[in-house]
């Protein structure tokens, strides 16, 4: 049933959907049959519409990395804990400091959405990437230290 | 302990090598002027009310610095081109934004079309303005209403694959009262 047919069913104002009104561009006599007999889909249009719901979620996905925030990977890696608190720490107080420190920043910044697009969806390279990282946040740790103070950010 | 470093070196570039190659791979089709652009919505229900009742669930919506969302919709299909169904539904949910929100949108948009072998390519469309959709959602409400002869699209391909293609074999139109009363 179309919204349109729906909205009337509820008594409210006739409303219509973006993806209806877009119809529109597609066929005007569609968009007719479609509202008196409901959507006809052939078995290979229902293939593609699987496939597009597919890859709607995979973008959605996509796009939670990306507003996640900017310590991509760590926060991928290890949720917001203690260990992402320390990167964050190192990467402000030691890295940016100096033009190299920023210019690394930046790269990271640039490779990291993709990286964790990949990481997404294979979570076995996740575990071997909180392994690979341990040395690191422990490092990061210990130039903090000697620094003075744990580095809360 | 030179072996070591050598080792540790010959790592490094792999992981560089890996890290711009799937950059490369997953970012490219992202257009430019949406790069560094802060994702504002994805996968968002607006509504817009008023004398037209428009809903529309955005796919994604950037910010630029300047505050202007601009929108992009995602498409999975064998041609590699945008079409006029795009430009409505991505200009209907400009409307349902600005309408909901009262944020400022941008009369472009990106229609990003995937193909079979899961490559993606940005398209920039110029978008409808608020007038133009509510007079399609007028002609919409005509149409249904009987008011309105219905235009036959202009693609033989999408006639042939229709499942409502021997309903649409002359000029006759469901609720074909309502047009004999009109011409008559």
């Amino acid at each position: 049933m179309t919204q349109g047919r729906t909205s009337r069913a509820r008594g409210s104002r006739p409303g219509v959907s973006a993806s209806e009104l877009a119809q529109m561009g597609v066929c005007e006599r569609l968009v007719l049959f479609e509202h008196r007999y409901g959507p006809q889909r052939s078995a290979q249009q229902l293939v593609a519409m699987k496939r597009g719901d597919r890859e709607h979620r995979r973008v959605f996905l996509e796009g939670r990395i990306e507003r996640r925030g900017r310590c991509f990977i760590a926060t991928l890696i290890y949720g917001e804990g203690e260990e992402v608190t320390m990167l964050r720490s190192f990467r402000d107080r030691v890295m940016r400091p100096t033009r190299f420190g920023r210019a690394l920043i930046l790269a990271y910044y640039r490779t990291a959405p993709g990286v964790c697009r990949f990481l997404e969806w294979h979570p076995f390279l996740v575990r071997i990437m909180r392994v690979l990282l341990r040395p690191v946040v422990w490092i990061a740790a210990k130039t903090l230290a000697n620094r003075g103070g744990r580095g809360d950010v | 302990m030179f072996e070591s470093a050598l080792i540790a070196l010959a790592l490094s570039a792999f992981f560089a090598w890996l890290l711009l190659w799937w950059r490369r791979r997953w970012s490219a089709w992202l257009p430019r002027e949406l790069r560094h652009a802060e994702l504002a919505y994805a996968e968002k229900l607006f509504r817009a009310t008023g004398p037209i009742v428009l809903t529309a669930k955005v796919d994604r919506a950037y910010r630029l610095e300047g505050g202007v969302l601009v929108l992009l919709e995602l498409k999975t299909r064998g041609f590699n081109r945008p079409y006029r169904s795009d430009v409505i539904e991505l200009s209907a949910q400009r409307v349902a934004i600005m309408k909901q929100t009262g944020e400022a949108v941008a009369r472009h948009g990106y229609v990003v079309v995937q193909t079979g072998g899961g490559r993606r390519t940005a398209h920039k469309v110029t978008l409808l303005d608020g007038a133009e959709v509510e007079a399609l959602v007028d002609r919409r409400r005509a149409i249904l209403e009987g008011c309105v002869q219905p235009q036959r699209t202009c693609a033989p391909n999408l006639c042939r694959r229709c499942g409502f293609a021997k309903n649409c074999t002359d000029d006759r139109v469901p609720g074909k009262d309502a047009y004999k009363r009109r011409t008559t």
